[in-house]
């Protein structure tokens, strides 16, 4: 039953992969000046 | 004093981002866990590689109201899974609704020895069986479609009920406790996708009842002898005697799969 190319470690790290792109989705919609400060390395903190 | 508080502020922003993203990675990989190999599991990606692309080709060419229309999937998806797994989620919540078992272990020792010499007998004149051991949930359906015996569990018994041609054979026996309480019983067949086309309709009844309960299904195969066990939808095999002995034990009496938090049997 079990599929060898679906390891446990490759499957947890996809689902931290799309953990990680639905947190920033949903954060960004959240916090719209989340992503900004992020990138211009001003993440100082203000929700 | 104020940069303390910024600098402490970020640290713990930093936290929270990291706690959230870690409950989602749980979360993710715990719904792959439960549902991979399911035919759900093939609908829902076809049905996410659908929505991507459309939501890209939305985008890329600014289709404004595809894009309006995308926005409202969210909900629908939401229906659609609960219709799709809907087995494996009465599953799931029926195995979080359940408590151990208790008790008994004598008994149960004595029906696994007598089950396990059965299946020894069986294997020799090549006599196929399918047998369920019911805990927590029981399959009422498998009660009105089966003939009740209400009667001990013995190996002669066992044996006569699948000598081929009689008209109890054909279905599986359900055993509660110490007694057969059902014989002839038609278990639900799994709709789990990618099973050895081998596996005859024994073991997809034995799988749909593991999907559907938190039973646990021996199978012996009339045309290869092989035994296997069937538990919480997954099916082992092949087993020994031995090998089956130990699991029956670990899962019946032990209950080892049964006391993990159900957290830690997604992890495992």
């Amino acid at each position: 039953m079990k599929n060898p190319l679906w390891n446990n470690w490759q499957a947890k790290l996809v689902s931290f992969v799309i953990a990680l792109v639905i947190w920033g989705y949903v954060k960004n919609l959240v916090d719209p000046s989340f992503l900004d400060r992020l990138f211009t390395g001003t993440f100082t903190p203000g929700r | 004093m104020n940069f303390l508080y910024a600098h402490f502020s970020t640290v713990l922003d930093l936290a929270r981002s990291l706690i959230e993203i870690f409950i989602l990675t749980t979360a993710i990989y715990s719904l792959w866990k439960l549902f991979r190999g399911t035919r759900g599991a093939r609908v829902l990606a076809g049905f996410g590689v659908i929505l991507a692309t459309m939501s890209l080709l939305a985008v890329l060419l600014n289709l404004t109201v595809i894009e309006r229309l995308l926005s409202f999937s969210p909900a629908f998806l939401i229906t659609a899974l609960v219709i799709i797994f809907q087995p494996e989620l009465r599953r799931i919540f029926a195995e979080v609704g359940s408590r151990p078992l208790l008790g008994g272990h004598r008994q149960q020792t004595e029906v696994i020895e007598l089950v396990i010499r059965t299946l020894e007998q069986m294997q020799q004149v090549g006599h196929g069986a399918l047998i369920a051991f019911e805990r927590k949930i029981t399959y009422e359906p498998a009660r009105e479609t089966g003939t009740v015996l209400d009667a001990k569990v013995s190996d002669d018994l066992l044996e006569t009920i699948f000598f081929p041609k009689t008209p109890l054979h054909d279905g599986g026996v359900i055993i509660v406790g110490d007694r057969i309480a059902v014989a002839a019983a038609i278990f639900p067949l799994t709709q789990a996708e990618g099973l050895q086309r081998n596996l005859g309709l024994r073991h997809r009844a034995a799988l749909g009842l593991s999907d559907e309960t938190d039973a646990v299904v021996v199978v012996l195969s009339e045309e290869t002898g092989i035994i296997s066990l069937a538990y919480g939808g997954e099916l082992r095999r092949p087993l020994t005697t031995d090998e089956l002995r130990s699991q029956l034990i670990a899962i019946l009496l032990q209950n080892k799969d049964h006391e993990k938090p159900l957290v830690e049997q997604l992890a495992g």
